[in-house]
């Protein structure tokens, strides 16, 4: 259920903003997070309540295993100093595994020492799915009433930028320049929450018709975008999804979900090149399990079997082992007529869903 | 009327639980059913003495025909599954060892067709087409397999 939820969030990638995805599932700027408790390397806990009534936290999920967010430690730590000196409280919180093994808490402790801030460990994931996070690493800056005043998830390179000048502005630097958060307008927002229930009943017929409408409403806000590209690829409408594409709002021309879209139309229209080029793009700015599954497909169509190994594994890294994206990648092969090669996959979605009581 | 229902519930209940009997739910831990597919016979045996310690005969067998099973002792993992099957008779745990039982007998189809009549009934069918697929990739009809597991998790994702 849970990896559900998680993937659910990583595919719609609820709450696009034109300038990079919402880190987290159902929390938004504004919202406040609900209380949690982690445990340092040794095992000492520590708890949301020491943060609470500080100037500002910073919170950041990461993994041993992902890129991006050793890059993201790397710059906090460059700049952890002088943010703590104005009174931001930083805390890495590892989220490796369900159950961490002694060498993932070496591979932690290896990162943690080269660190001048508290590293923690969240123990059987479970502040990962309280908060909903869908992509690693995720920023969380937290206001002293542990509200969310800014969030990014993956380390998109100009998103990342953003970022990091919104925490110095959060912590009394001058602002050099106000850029306007976009806002979906209402009634498409409204289409759009429609839609993600009618997905949830299984109706994709009435789903797709709330996203059209959605997508007609406010032609920047990528979320019904999405949704509609994969239900339309679903039924093999490719000419849907062209046009679709070709009327999105040319804002949205560096948004890493709309290269993602255009990407999955040109695999599916058979321009591997313009696809890999497309998901090349999109990687960089935002590093999600649906960008590594197309990543795999399109070196699959290539011949480049070691390099979908890869791409698949960080998908599967990236979404902790998650049953839909296992079974994406084992359909894709199955279809492909590779069935020794989908049952590796089908084995792991089932063994997982075994794993985390799913019988 | 309520009354009278909720005792019967209670006495049931009580009765059942006295005498060892297991709900359609049991099943052994992961951290058991990954002993078991590291082919740890010693550790999966120390399990079964701690469930039969703890009053837990259901368990016990089942994870004692598990380490049978590792062991080879065919006749000894299919006793402890026949036992665990009558505490839980409409349980697919049971039925899933006597098949594994058959599989590493070499009588497959045997297997599959116990597999098979499991699944009429089971409310859980992802473990039984899960097994399933294991014993087809076992044969050789590895598309067979990968039905199996198409199914088990259409199964699962269907009822989410």
């Amino acid at each position: 259920m849970k990896r559900a939820l998680l993937l659910c969030g990583v595919l719609a990638l609820v709450f696009f903003t034109s300038e990079g995805a919402s880190a987290l599932r159902d929390l938004q700027e504004g919202m406040e997070v609900p209380t949690f408790s982690v445990t340092d390397i040794a095992g000492k806990s520590f708890s949301y309540h020491e943060l609470a009534g500080k100037k500002g936290s910073l919170l950041i999920f990461w993994q041993t295993t992902s890129k991006n967010s050793g890059k993201a430690l790397q710059q906090i730590q460059e700049s952890h100093v002088a943010w703590q000196e104005k009174g931001l409280q930083i805390v890495a919180i590892n989220v490796e595994e369900q159950n961490i093994s002694a060498d993932d808490l070496k591979a932690i402790k290896a990162v943690a020492d080269k660190l001048s801030f508290p590293v923690y460990v969240d123990r059987g994931l479970v502040v990962f799915d309280k908060l909903g996070v869908i992509a690693l690493p995720t920023m969380i800056l937290l206001d002293d009433k542990m509200v969310i005043h800014k969030q990014m998830s993956g380390l998109p390179l100009v998103g990342s930028q953003l970022f990091w000048e919104e925490v110095g502005y959060f912590l009394g630097e001058k602002k050099v320049a106000v850029k306007e958060l976009y806002k979906p307008a209402r009634a498409a927002f409204l289409s759009y929450q429609m839609g993600l229930k009618f997905e949830k009943q299984k109706n994709p017929d009435k789903a797709v018709a709330v996203y059209e409408k959605a997508a007609a409403a406010d032609p920047a806000f990528i979320n019904p975008v999405i949704r509609l590209v994969d239900l339309y690829l679903r039924s093999q409408r490719v000419d849907l999804v062209k046009a679709l594409l070709a009327k999105t709002d040319k804002g949205l021309d560096d948004n890493p979900a709309l290269l993602l879209c255009l990407a999955k139309l040109a695999y599916h229209e058979g321009d591997m090149a313009k696809a890999k080029k497309m998901i090349a793009e999109s990687l960089a700015k935002e590093e999600t399990p649906d960008a590594y599954i197309y990543s795999g497909f399109i070196s699959v169509a290539a011949g480049l079997y070691p390099e979908a190994e890869t791409a698949f594994n960080h998908a599967i890294e990236l979404s902790h082992g998650s049953p839909e994206v296992l079974r994406m990648i084992g359909r894709f092969f199955s279809g492909k007529g590779d069935y020794a090669k989908a049952n590796v996959y089908y084995k792991q979605a089932l063994e997982e869903i075994f794993r985390t009581g799913g019988r | 009327m309520k009354m009278k229902v909720l005792v019967l519930v209670l006495l049931v209940s009580v009765l059942t639980s006295g005498y060892g009997f297991a709900s359609a739910e049991d099943t052994l831990p992961f951290a058991v059913k990954t002993l078991i597919k590291q082919k740890n016979a010693a550790a999966v045996e120390g399990e079964a003495l701690k469930y039969s310690q703890a009053g837990n005969p259901f368990l016990a067998h089942l994870a004692y025909g598990e380490a049978f099973l590792i062991k080879g002792e065919l006749d000894q993992a299919d006793t402890s599954f026949k036992k665990a099957l009558e505490l839980n008779p409409i349980g697919m745990e049971g039925k899933i060892g006597l098949a594994r039982v058959l599989a590493a007998r070499g009588q497959a189809p045997q297997a599959m067709q116990l597999l098979q009549e499991a699944l009429r009934t089971s409310p859980h069918p992802e473990r039984l087409y899960y097994e399933l697929g294991l014993i087809r990739e076992s044969t050789g009809d590895i598309k067979g397999a990968t039905q199996a597991f198409e199914q088990g998790l259409e199964r699962y994702f269907s009822k989410k």
